[in-house]
């Protein structure tokens, strides 16, 4: 098995790993790698096409790739080497590492070419989390085609220009339930409900008010699937209502008829990785044990990121990330000082926070700005903006609505079949559909590179439609 | 086509059947209805090997299960598969199951098991911490192995041998009579001519003897629901764990087995159901299996569960009369040629071979067919070009169970070669990619590639469970 010596190895390059190699190097960290199990850096961004990345970072709208590609520049020129199409299987302590120098950490991955072993003085996880699946929330009926979770069908929507049904129910109104609504949606999938447990939808209301109220698609609240119908493929679902205490309520049955269920019932963080290295996990909350630097209960090991506990911005997840590379090269410097501060298990008050933030629902005669996460929801006295942006969007949703469409366009001779595009500013709400259709007919040529113009004055609207992605020749077609 | 041997379905006994035949100078099909090998009861169990002390002296259960246990070492072993002799604890974990148990273990010697024992509650202990119980039946025999890969190396073993599989390939009509059967599928190109025709259709059998004009059996279908439990508590469980059966339940009760990939099954339960394959889970029966599991193993938490299933009973036995009958192996009076193989419920599994080695005897003893001499006794994994399947040392395409994109490609190819037609499910079957915590999230979207790049297979044709769920509707972009 090969060897190699590092000072820093940061585990998965998704936003917040990428954010903590870039600080490790700004830091002075001189060796660290970066290792992805996928064959591109960005993590779970690449499929993410929607828009609404680094409004609070940046103070700029991005689509995932776009957010990614800007990162990963940001990689490039901080000199962190890249190991990608390699899965981590183990983290152990390295019993070879020299007296009188840090203990190491031996980390054991996996790639085409065999089992090779990494070391390094500290390891960042920043590993991400998983979607719950359906076996996880103890729905009875049967086990048919057609039940995704919302991550794995947006991947097939946007990276494998597959769709997964005709008609839809979604399970869980986080934001990803929300954001396949609308995506599926412009895809022409009929959706017949968002279906919500709790009496008050889970995602920020800028995502209920542009992909649920902007295209009419029903929110049923206090509300859950009872059965799942269908031997071969998914026939349809039972809802019923449930009470305050989450028992069924009887009598309120209803039968949807659907090919397609999307479940978007809660992430949980990934930390299979780092428990082979010993990390601690709390029982009652399943979270890693961390202090406030990420520092985990095993010396020279941090994590960031969704494997910590699951954020609603990539923007806080790019900040921790930061603030975890930095704090482990500051560890490193200091030889390891174990100044392990008391630890407790990730993120616990920020959860009780959003659940507290959650607690509130929009009144009918009011709009939630969906210019950035704030929500703000703004009175038709203009009242409750919290910048001078919402009351200008107010004033504009009144006389001319306008929508950020993001969506894909076919690619002939890439690596992928489609690429994302977005328009550079808002359409006509009203010119969504149209569109829609003349996106569907549009086929660029392999290779894309992000902004690229692939219809200037898109519609006449005086807004180009540009790519938000690279995408490489394919091979066969070099 | 014409046939010495038609066996009608590929579960384990067919194939065992199929598998056993291939010894001798005839032509061998096997027909099933299914897209796959393993797609009945065969691959829905608990995948326990028994020792043979639940079974009423005299019978045949009893008796092939004592000799299909003794054997099942040799017989992995023949296969190339794995097989654990872990042992099994029954416990009495009140003093009124401690009769039960005594009678369980005095029936166990009456048929011949080995390794019998009755323990006290220090002993139970020391098998594991976690176990309560006044006494305990030890039954040193019992051991776990993987159904699906059982039923899978027969098929193939059968194969090399020179037998045919056809599968989607569904019995509608017999005629003829001994010596001269043709069976219809209802699709003219699809009739199958055979001297013998061997009923081994598990749930169907009694459907299948009709059509040959036997009106004498009923199946009663019992359905068993599981839970599988996440690895990650494997370490709690080391032997399989059962409660003291009563005699009216026609199971063996709710058990927790460790299977061999390091899960627990808690299940199966007991309920007659109307249609046969009705596989779906029930919400009264997923909450009391999990209470019954809960209560042999403290440990278990409802978030540990990953997924629920469900298998069914072929019961010669109606609700009513609950119990056991015994299995039926027997060429039929009525129609000479015609051999019944009906009401093959637990210990099926384990005596397989017994019970192909008792048809073997039922031809033998009408026709001397000679025995080939190009036989070859051991599987020699020659189905495919990657003979025996790589393991690792590639890139990883599930991660959950560490599944490389080698072994995906080689479940393919092999699937392929016994003519089965390949599904989602196939592959999960013969890799567990897809088995593990996320359940596919992560896989689902690699395997879809790697078949689409490296075998050529449009994802629009892919299926999911059977050869009608498909996975998708179409795609985003033409």
């Amino acid at each position: 098995m090969k060897r190699f010596i590092k000072d820093a190895i940061v585990i998965g390059a998704g936003p917040a790993g990428m954010a903590a190699a870039i600080a490790l190097k700004g830091e002075g960290v001189e060796q660290v790698l970066l290792i992805e199990r996928d064959d591109h850096t960005g993590g779970i961004l690449n499929q993410c096409i929607h828009d609404g990345f680094g409004l609070v970072g940046m103070g700029k709208n991005y689509t995932g790739p776009e957010y990614a590609e800007i990162y990963f520049r940001r990689l490039l020129e901080s000199g962190a080497e890249v190991l990608s199409g390699a899965m981590v299987k183990e983290i152990q302590e390295d019993k070879d590492s020299p007296a009188g120098e840090l203990p190491r950490k031996k980390v054991i991955v996996q790639t085409a070419e065999g089992e090779s072993t990494y070391t390094a003085g500290a390891v960042i996880l920043a590993t991400g989390c998983r979607e719950k699946p359906r076996g996880a929330l103890a729905i009875p009926g049967s086990r048919p085609a057609g039940i995704y979770t919302a991550g794995t069908a947006q991947n097939f929507v946007n990276l494998k220009n597959l769709l997964p049904g005709s008609r839809a129910v979604i399970l869980g109104s986080g934001d990803i339930g929300l954001i396949m609504a609308r995506r599926l949606t412009l895809e022409g999938v009929e959706i017949l409900a968002v279906i919500e447990k709790e009496r008050v939808p889970g995602g920020l209301p800028r995502n209920v008010s542009q992909c649920l109220t902007d295209f009419g698609i029903p929110l049923v609240t206090g509300a859950t699937i009872t059965n799942i119908f269908g031997k071969s493929r998914l026939t349809g679902v039972e809802v019923c209502g449930t009470g305050e205490d989450g028992a069924v309520l009887p009598g309120t049955s209803r039968l949807y008829e659907c090919d397609t269920l999307i479940l978007s019932v809660g992430l949980i963080p990934e930390n299979e990785v780092g428990q082979t290295a010993g990390i601690a996990v709390d029982e009652s909350t399943g979270l890693p044990v961390t202090d406030d630097d990420g520092h985990s209960n095993v010396e020279g090991v941090f994590i960031c990121g969704n494997a910590l506990f699951v954020h609603d911005l990539v923007d806080d997840v790019s900040a921790e990330g930061e603030a975890t590379g930095r704090a482990a090269a500051a560890w490193l410097r200091s030889g390891g000082a174990s100044d392990l501060r008391p630890v407790a298990a990730g993120g616990i008050e920020q959860r009780k926070l959003k659940m507290a933030n959650r607690r509130k629902s929009v009144s009918q005669d009011s709009i939630v700005c969906i210019l950035c996460p704030n929500s703000c929801e703004i009175g038709m006295d203009l009242k409750g903006a919290m910048c001078g942006r919402g009351v200008e969007y107010v004033k504009r949703e009144f006389l001319s609505p306008s929508r950020t469409l993001t969506t894909s366009v076919r690619v002939c001779g890439g690596e992928r079949p489609t690429a994302s595009v977005r328009t550079s500013d808002g359409i006509p709400k009203s010119r969504i559909a149209e569109a829609m259709q003349s996106i569907r007919s549009i086929r660029i040529k392999a290779p894309v590179e992000v902004g690229q113009v692939v219809t200037a004055d898109f519609l006449g609207t005086g807004v180009d439609l540009l790519t938000t992605c690279n995408v490489k020749k394919s091979v066969a077609s070099e | 086509m014409k046939f010495d041997v038609v066996i009608i379905g590929a579960g384990a006994v067919g194939n065992a059947v199929a598998d056993k035949l291939s010894e001798y100078r005839l032509k061998i099909a096997v027909i099933e209805k299914e897209a796959d090998t393993a797609f009945g009861i065969s691959g829905r169990n608990s995948g326990v090997v028994h020792a043979g002390f639940n079974n009423k002296t005299g019978s045949m259960m009893a008796e092939l299960c004592v000799q299909g246990c003794r054997s099942f070492a040799e017989t992995a072993g023949r296969l190339g598969i794995e097989f654990k002799r872990t042992g099994k604890l029954v416990t009495a974990l009140h003093d009124e199951d401690i009769p039960a148990l005594m009678k369980l273990y005095e029936q166990g010697l009456a048929n011949g098991v080995q390794g019998l024992e009755i323990i006290g509650p220090e002993e139970i202990k020391k098998i594991n911490k976690d176990f309560n119980g006044v006494r305990g039946l030890w039954s040193g025999m019992t051991g776990v192995f993987d159904p699906f890969l059982y039923t899978v190396a027969l098929a193939e073993h059968a194969v090399e041998n020179g037998v045919r599989y056809f599968f989607d390939f569904e019995a509608k009509r017999i005629n003829g009579s001994a010596g001269a059967f043709v069976i219809e599928t209802g699709d003219a190109e699809k009739t199958i001519e055979a001297r013998w025709i061997i009923n081994s259709a598990g749930l169907h059998s009694d459907e299948i003897c009709r059509l040959a004009g036997i009106d004498d059996y009923v199946i009663y279908p019992c359905r068993g629901e599981y839970h599988i439990i996440d690895r990650k508590m494997a370490g709690h469980l080391n032997v399989p764990i059962y409660p003291v059966p009563s005699e009216k339940a026609g199971g063996l009760g709710v058990h927790l087995t460790p299977s061999l990939s390091g899960n627990i099954l808690i299940g199966p339960s007991a309920e007659y159901i109307e249609e046969k394959e009705d596989y779906a889970d029930a919400a009264e029966v997923m909450e009391k299996l999990f209470a019954e599991g809960n209560e042999l193993m403290p440990a278990i938490r409802k978030r540990h569960v990953i997924r629920s299933f469900a298998g069914v009973r072929p019961k010669l036995t109606s609700k009513d009369q609950g119990g056991y009958a015994d299995f039926v192996i027997k060429e039929s009076e009525s129609v000479p040629g015609f051999i019944i193989l009906t009401g093959i419920e637990s210990p099926g599994l384990t005596s397989s071979i017994p019970i192909a080695e008792k048809v073997a005897g039922i031809i033998a003893a009408r026709e001397n067919p000679g025995r080939r001499n190009d036989y070859r006794p051991k599987r020699c994994w020659t189905l495919t070009e990657d003979a025996p399947p790589v393991v690792g040392g590639a890139r990883i395409a599930c991660r959950c169970e560490m599944i490389s994109e080698a072994e995906i490609l080689d479940a393919f190819d092999r699937i392929v070669a016994i003519g089965a037609i390949p599904t989602m499910k196939g592959i999960k079957n013969r890799t567990r990619a897809g088995m593990g915590r996320c359940q596919g999230g992560f896989c689902s979207v690699r395997i879809v590639e790697l078949l689409e790049n490296k075998r050529g297979i449009d994802p629009l044709s892919l299926c999911w469970n059977d050869r009608d769920g498909r996975m998708f509707t179409g795609r985003t972009r033409p």
